[in-house]
């Protein structure tokens, strides 16, 4: 068994490397074997995962494998430990699985690049660290993949780096995570300091949930909740740390499926699922500042996403909304829930994505929806594909979404919190009114390219659309019943105080919703088969710049670095140089002062030495 | 008259002091380098009297050391006197003044 995690979380590293290096020797000839060494080293892993799944799936048990000490330093020790729970082996599978399909996807869509051998190694590199981050046992070897996957997710975003605007995105990206991350090592740092360990099954103990109720004011615990939940925020792009998700669309699309949809910007929903004890012990009104960003996310993105106009950055804020949702389920303390929605959120996202991906492989780059059209005649696989995905995310009844959502919206109320079910309800038409605009002006009417254009449109190979076809699959069944993982993990996670509960009939709940939803489905294809919103007035540009958001934040981000700076320089050239300097010249001076009286004659310097033996010898004399 | 402990260490104190009032009143590098090994022989004169006091063989060897790295030492120092004098052609100590502030 040890064996086999070893193998399935290090492999992605090792074929990373090795493609790495290869491609480093000779550059021609790793180009086209890369993809599929990359592609068969994580189906080993995503087999490995289900064996060992299996072992974990029916019982309650963690394994855990110790790797040996990691850091040693007087009282504070990491031991290098992998633990692999029912948590971890969802996760994992979904990793693994969805990675494999996007690594196939990825053989078709970058078949013209003339660098994937790189782009192999940067995924594999990705599933290595996502997979280290899943199921690592304590909170530093977390941070290990949590900065793992940053670090890959800025590689690839900047993959096509000549171009200065995809650079400058992945920079973005790897700059605002930094203020989360910086919260994050806080946080770590305060909570060793108050538990003496961040083993997260050491944590869960009793003893030390009890010495850490004695020991430690509230105040103090809470704050340490807030912290690690800032580091999700910008991991997962919560308002407002949002802002480099949608930049980072620059990357290859197959990258924003996986790294950008399905799994690295859930790290921070999975943060969460494992510090639910800690958070549900001592920070309930961390929790529920947990609740507010993701209700506040899940709306504003929602909204947001209904006046953009290119199509991943419509998939993008989709996103940002749906990563609220398992937000506000995780604040509210649906964990299990929360993890569901993170799950079918992983398969129909990545189909939305890799669809998207797609259209634009078939459209030969262009992004931009009202350049589109009438694409259902052209690319029929694609299509029916896509609208899978479409009635996945949108809530079409016993598809995938339908499941998770609803369980979100009934645990709201469930839970007593009516305002943020209103917030959900709300942001969940907005859902179906923005992606059912995305359908519309892509897909249906008449097509807007010139006929030479239309010429050129071409199906994507099978390669790509066999992916899609499972995640398609996966979309539809994902929700089922046998297939949940809700109710498997419901038992795993600690349950929260209810105050109010709203109790509901969970059915007529969701089957009342569904009908809402589908009328606005209706009423969307009509209004927006008709005529074009362009983000030109006033209010709608308000909503297609992101509130400016983006740009206020950027702004202050640059103002502050500009203050910064010069503060620095002020007190680099002003006061420590002046310092330097000071010393340096002061002592040349004393210095000059001091040889005027070396005369350079030997014997002086003997009467010296026995002058200076004297006083010794009296010294020692003396005492 | 038994030579006593007191006496030769008198002698090697008296020894020492000619050897110091060489090096500071000479100006002769030759006369002040031959200072030096009076002050080494000095030294080696105490080790030998403390060592027959006490019945102690070290001192005994390590005088006998020092003889040997003495000779070592005489060999280095006249081969500088040597190159002294051929570079400065003169004896004279007052004129290696070149540390001079």
């Amino acid at each position: 068994m040890e064996k086999m995690i070893l193998l399935a979380v290090f492999l992605p590293f090792l074929s990373s490397a090795l493609i790495g290096l290869w491609q480093l020797v000779c550059k021609e000839k790793a180009q086209n074997v890369a993809g599929y060494i990359a592609c068969a080293s994580i189906l080993v892993s995503f087999v490995c995962f289900a064996m060992l799944s299996n072992e974990v799936w029916s019982s309650m048990s963690t394994l855990r494998f110790e790797l040996g000490s990691w850091i040693s330093l007087g009282d504070f020790s990491v031991p290098a430990a992998l633990s692999f729970d029912k948590l971890s082996a969802t996760l994992a599978l979904v990793v693994s699985g969805i990675g494999f399909l996007i690594h196939v996807y990825s053989l078709g869509y970058m078949s013209h690049d003339e660098n994937r051998a790189k782009y192999f190694s940067y995924l594999n590199l990705f599933c290595g660290f996502m997979l280290v981050l899943i199921q690592a046992s304590s909170l530093p070897l977390l941070f290990v993949g949590w900065e793992g996957v940053g670090v890959c997710s800025f590689l690839l975003i900047g993959f096509w780096y000549t171009d200065k605007e995809k650079a400058f995105a992945g920079r973005k990206a790897f700059i605002v995570n930094r203020i989360g991350d910086a919260a994050l090592i806080v946080g770590m740092a305060l909570l060793y300091w108050v538990a003496k360990t961040l083993d997260f099954s050491v944590l869960q103990q009793a003893d030390t949930i009890t010495s850490l109720t004695q020991l430690s004011s509230p105040l103090l615990l809470e704050c340490i909740g807030i912290l690690i939940f800032v580091g999700c925020m910008g991991k997962s792009a919560q308002f407002p740390l949002y802002v480099w998700l949608p930049d980072a669309m620059a990357g290859p699309t197959p990258v924003s499926a996986l790294i950008h949809a399905a799994t690295m910007v859930t790290a921070g929903v999975y943060v969460l699922a494992r510090m639910s004890g800690f958070y549900v012990e001592f920070a309930p009104h961390a929790l529920s500042l947990v609740a507010f960003v993701g209700a506040t996310t899940a709306f504003f993105a929602a909204t947001i996403a209904v006046f953009q106009k290119d199509i991943k950055k419509v998939l993008a804020f989709s996103t940002v909304s749906q990563l609220g949702y398992m937000m506000l389920a995780m604040g509210v303390g649906a964990f299990s829930v929360g993890v569901f929605h993170l799950v079918t959120h992983a398969y129909f996202k990545a189909l939305l994505f890799l669809g998207s991906g797609s259209v634009i492989h078939a459209l030969s780059g262009e992004q931009n929806i009202h350049n589109m059209g009438g694409l259902k005649t052209y690319i029929v696989g694609t299509t029916v594909l896509f609208f899978i995905g479409f009635g996945a995310i949108i809530g079409f009844p016993l598809m995938s979404g339908w499941f998770s959502k609803d369980l979100i919206l009934h645990s709201l109320l469930e839970t007593g919190h009516p305002m943020y079910f209103i917030v959900a309800l709300i942001s969940a038409f907005l859902t179906t009114i923005y992606m059912t605009r995305l359908c519309t002006v892509v897909f249906l009417g008449t097509p807007r390219r010139s006929p030479d254009q239309l010429r050129t449109i071409h199906e994507s190979p099978k390669v790509m659309l066999v992916p899609m076809g499972v995640l398609a699959l996966l979309s539809i069944v994902g929700g089922m019943p046998f297939l949940s993982v809700e109710h498997s993990l419901a038992n795993f996670f600690p349950t929260l105080e209810v105050e109010h509960g709203i109790h509901v009939n969970e059915h007529l709940l969701g089957w009342s919703v569904t009908f809402v939803v589908l009328i606005l489905v209706g009423l969307s294809i009509k209004v927006f088969s008709k005529k074009r919103i362009m983000a030109q007035s006033g209010l709608a540009s308000f909503f297609a710049q992101e509130y400016y958001i983006n740009r206020v934040s950027v702004g202050l981000g640059s103002v502050l670095m500009r203050v910064g700076s010069s503060v620095s320089q002020w007190f680099d050239v002003d006061i420590v140089d002046r310092i330097v300097n000071f010393v340096g010249r002061e002592l040349t001076l004393l210095s000059k002062m001091q040889s005027k009286n070396r005369s350079g004659k030997p014997q002086t310097y003997a009467a010296m030495i026995v002058f200076g033996l004297l006083i010794l010898l009296f010294c020692v004399a003396g005492v | 008259m038994i030579v006593s402990l007191t006496h030769m260490m008198t002698l090697s104190f008296v020894l020492f002091l000619i050897g110091l009032a060489g090096i500071f009143i000479r100006r002769d590098v030759l006369t002040v380098f031959l200072c030096v090994e009076i002050i080494l022989n000095a030294a080696n004169l105490a080790f030998v009297a403390v060592a027959n006091a006490f019945g102690d063989e070290f001192g005994h060897v390590a005088v006998v050391t020092i003889i040997a790295i003495a000779a070592a030492e005489a060999a280095i120092g006249l081969s500088m006197v040597i190159k002294l004098h051929s570079d400065k052609k003169s004896m004279n100590l007052s004129s290696l003044n070149e540390l001079r502030g």
